[in-house]
């Protein structure tokens, strides 16, 4: 069986895995067996397409490289774009401007989200062993927790009853410090009357 | 976003710790892999029309005999500290042993990785083979269907002419790189010392067997926890799954000798330093022991001889890989 160029390498040695074309496991000499699911986009390479300059005076111009030929428009907004330019996006053909806008509202472009449910159940929960800092973590663990239910979250499925345990905890442990305020200012009203 | 909302979906498989979570979901047109510190959560797109090839590798998974040996040395230790009344020490460190043997349990034991055309990720989630193989199934499908069909001919023309990939595969070339025998150099030379230190500990044992000179008497515990140490040290490092026979049942016995031993032999110190933890009857077992003098000298006997086979083990093995390393000559022949 003819041994193919390697395609990974191995997770224990870093040493380069060589499959066969037949799709059979391969064992690495440090002992670990590999398998390679390889599909049809192994064919495509990494380079993309720089654009073609223009050439006669008839052809259209890409709007942001006006020597580059253009190869298509925009489907947002209309612009002619370049082979640099053109943006496949799922099922649309979009300009780099479009997709810049499009970057604060969709969730496609998003790398990273800040779960504040969590934050605020981590306050609210690691609060009650130290009473004292409730004061002023409570009050903030309420905030994480609006702000946690009014932001977008995570991309996941997620449901929403850490930021609601987390209200739910602050909330006790402000009324208790308000009942506790409002018993020191009434035993020290009733020692002043006595 | 709500969960009605959302267009992803779970696929099997997690890998969490106290402030990791790694998680896979399936989207309409992409694979999305989550990696979250719990209060934040980062994000990587896989799209399946770009997906060239997904690697599964299995067998990474704990090696059962090291960390079982580790665990019965504990579990030795628990039993010493139990049986002389220090219950509430060999339940806090029954525990321990208890969480260290779930954690191995947890570790592990395949590693996946997806190839597109610009460089090759790790999917951390799938790291347990019943749940990565379902999910390479589903994921399977969606790849397939988002793909054009090709002939099993083409897949394997595309095999033999795979696209340049960044990093050490394309850098490398050819040949695999030479097995790493400096390590394995290393981890026999980690096995060496802790006989070393058995065959010391021997010695001492003997001399104060013969002489019943306090302060041998005095560092001994010391020496049994060290020389534990360093074996439990040697065996986290390297394992022993490499081992010959041999030495895994000389650092077995060692292990059984100086976790019982020195279990014994800080009981004994404790008691001896804390007043009120002495106990009549375990002092009077003690007294019996450290008199008997011919029983003194077998455990040091069966302690030297133990390194003495440990030692022998080990050395041998490492002149033999030593003489691997080089091209194979003729001794004889190269001399003038």
């Amino acid at each position: 069986m003819a041994i193919q160029p390697a395609l990974t390498n191995c997770h224990q040695c870093l040493a380069p895995l060589r499959f066969s074309a037949s799709g059979e496991p391969v064992r690495c000499h440090c002992g670990l067996e590999a398998t390679l699911f390889v599909y049809p986009a192994l064919g495509r390479t990494a380079s993309g397409d720089a654009g073609e300059a223009i050439q006669g005076q008839g052809e259209s111009a890409c709007f942001a490289h006006p020597g580059k030929r253009a190869v298509a428009a925009c489907q947002k907004c209309g612009r002619f774009v370049c082979g640099l330019c053109r943006i496949e996006w799922g099922d649309a053909l979009l300009c780099p401007a479009c997709v810049n806008a499009a970057d604060k509202r969709t969730d496609l472009l998003v790398q990273s989200r800040p779960l504040y449910d969590s934050m605020a159940l981590a306050i609210a929960s690691f609060s009650f062993l130290l009473l004292y800092v409730s004061v002023f973590t409570a009050p903030f663990a309420i905030w994480l927790s609006i702000r946690g239910l009014r932001s977008p979250g995570s991309l996941t499925p997620r449901v929403r009853w850490r930021a609601w345990l987390a209200v739910a905890l602050s909330v006790l442990q402000v009324v208790g410090w308000i009942w506790l305020a409002v018993y020191i200012v009434l035993k020290a009203k009733n020692r002043t009357v006595a | 976003m709500s969960a009605s909302r959302s267009q992803y979906r779970r696929l099997p498989g997690k890998r969490s710790g106290l402030l990791r979570r790694n998680t896979l979901w399936l989207g309409p047109d992409h694979l999305l892999r989550v990696n979250s510190t719990r209060f934040t959560e980062r994000y990587r797109r896989f799209y399946f029309r770009d997906i060239q090839a997904i690697c599964l590798q299995n067998g990474i998974g704990p090696n059962w005999r090291t960390h079982g040996m580790i665990a019965f040395a504990g579990a030795l230790f628990v039993a010493g500290l139990f049986y002389s009344a220090h219950q509430i020490w060999a339940a806090l460190l029954a525990i321990a042993i208890g969480v260290y043997v779930f954690a191995v349990w947890r570790r592990p034991d395949c590693s996946v990785t997806i190839q597109t055309a610009v460089g090759t990720n790790s999917l951390p989630s799938l790291c347990h083979i019943r749940p990565t193989r379902k999910a390479i199934a589903l994921i399977n499908e969606r790849i397939y269907a988002s793909q054009p069909r090709v002939t099993g001919e083409e897949l394997a023309l595309m095999m033999a002419l795979p696209p340049p990939l960044p990093g050490a595969a394309q850098a490398m070339g050819g040949a695999p790189p030479p097995l790493p025998q400096a390590e394995s150099a290393s981890s026999s030379r980690l096995f060496i010392v802790s006989f070393a230190a058995l065959l010391a500990l021997g010695g001492i044992k003997l001399a104060e067997a013969l002489t019943g000179v306090p302060a041998l008497t005095w560092s001994l515990p010391a020496a049994y926890i060290c020389t534990l140490g360093l074996f439990v040290g040697a065996i986290v490092r390297s394992g022993i799954r490499k081992l010959p026979r041999v030495a895994v049942v000389a650092v077995f016995a060692a292990l059984t000798i100086t976790g019982a031993l020195g279990s014994a032999s800080v009981r004994w110190t404790y008691g001896r330093v804390v007043l009120t933890m002495r106990n009549e009857q375990v002092e009077r077992i003690y007294a019996g022991i450290a008199a008997n003098t011919a029983l003194q000298v077998t455990l040091s006997v069966v302690l030297l001889a133990t390194a003495g086979v440990g030692l022998f083990a080990f050395v041998s093995e490492w002149d033999l890989a030593g003489a691997g390393d080089g091209p194979i000559t003729l001794f004889g022949a190269e001399r003038p």
